[in-house]
C-alpha cells in the first residue's frame, strides 16, 4: 500500500523564505503529473513567518508558464468556495438540523439552504 | 508577506527542476542572503538533486560553504550522530534536507541546525510516497 504524506503540513520549522520549486508532481497512481492542490501551496508559503524574528517574510513561487495567471489570480483574488455537501443527502441533513432545533420554521430552512449553497437564489 | 511568481516553459520535468536550481539560488542570494531558506520540492527523490545542484552553484561562486554559518569543529560532533552519509555531507557544506524517509534522530539534528542557524537552507519534499 502506499500512503501519501505532506512534509510541509508535519515540517516543524519556520524560516524567511520560502522557495516552491515547481508546483506539479507524480502522480503514481495517475501515471501523470498533477498540479499540487492550492491548500497544500498555501501552507508552504506559511512556512515562511516566524513572528517574533521578522518584519516581513517573502516567497518565490516556481511555476510553468501557463499556470503563472492563475496563481496571479489565486493569490491575490482568492477562489469562490462552493459547498460540497451531495445534495442527495440534504434531507438526512434537514432532519438533523431539526432534531438539534437549528430549524424550527420554513424560513428556518431557506436560510438555510441559503448559507449552505451561495449561488442559491 | 512578498511573493515573487517565477513561470517557466520547461515541459519536460526533470528538465524543469535543473532549470529551477539556478533562479533558486539567485533567489536566496538576491531575497535572503543572510536569513534562512526553506526550497519545497515535489518528491524524495528531488531533495537531493536539488540540494546538489545548489551547491553546484554554490562552488561555481567560489564559495562552496557559503551557507553554512558555524564552524566545522563545531558541527561535526552533529554530523557523527548522523545515520544518512548523503546528508551528513551536504550539511557539511550547509544545505540540509528533510523528507518523511528520514530516521527520527537526522530529522531532529537538521531541524535543530536549521532553526539555530548553522545551515541556512533546507530542501524539504513535498510529497512523501512510503510503501508500508
Amino acid at each position: 500500500m502506499t500512503i501519501l504524506k505532506d512534509t510541509a503540513w508535519s515540517l516543524p520549522i519556520a524560516s524567511y523564505m520560502v522557495i516552491i520549486m515547481g508546483v506539479q508532481f507524480y502522480e503514481g497512481k495517475d501515471h501523470r503529473y498533477v498540479d499540487y492542490p492550492v491548500m497544500d501551496v498555501l501552507q508552504m508559503m506559511g512556512k515562511a513567518c516566524r513572528p517574533l524574528d521578522d518584519q516581513n517574510s517573502r516567497c518565490v513561487l516556481m511555476c510553468q508558464q501557463t499556470r503563472k495567471d492563475f496563481y496571479k489570480k489565486f493569490l491575490s483574488e482568492g477562489l469562490p468556495i462552493e459547498s460540497h455537501l451531495p445534495t442527495h443527502m440534504l434531507h438526512d441533513y434537514f432532519l438533523a438540523e431539526i432534531a438539534v432545533k437549528t430549524i424550527e420554521n420554513k424560513q428556518d430552512a431557506m436560510v438555510s439552504l441559503k448559507c449552505t449553497y451561495p449561488t442559491f437564489a | 508577506m512578498a511573493i515573487h511568481i517565477q513561470s517557466f516553459s520547461v515541459p519536460h520535468f526533470p528538465s524543469l527542476m535543473i532549470a529551477m536550481s539556478k533562479p533558486a539560488y539567485l533567489a536566496i542570494q538576491e531575497h535572503s542572503s543572510t536569513k534562512p531558506v526553506i526550497v519545497f520540492v515535489p518528491s524524495r527523490r528531488q531533495c537531493r538533486l536539488t540540494v546538489d545542484d545548489l551547491l553546484i552553484h554554490c562552488s561555481a561562486d567560489d564559495k562552496p560553504d557559503l551557507f553554512l554559518n558555524i564552524e566545522l569543529d563545531d558541527l561535526q560532533p552533529h554530523l557523527d550522530h548522523i545515520n544518512d552519509k548523503g546528508l551528513a555531507e551536504t550539511l557539511r557544506l550547509g544545505v540540509g534536507y528533510y523528507h518523511e524517509a528520514l530516521d527520527k534522530q537526522d530529522k531532529r539534528i537538521v531541524q535543530r541546525l536549521f532553526e539555530s542557524g548553522a545551515i541556512q537552507v533546507l530542501v524539504a519534499s513535498k510529497v512523501e510516497n512510503s510503501f508500508l
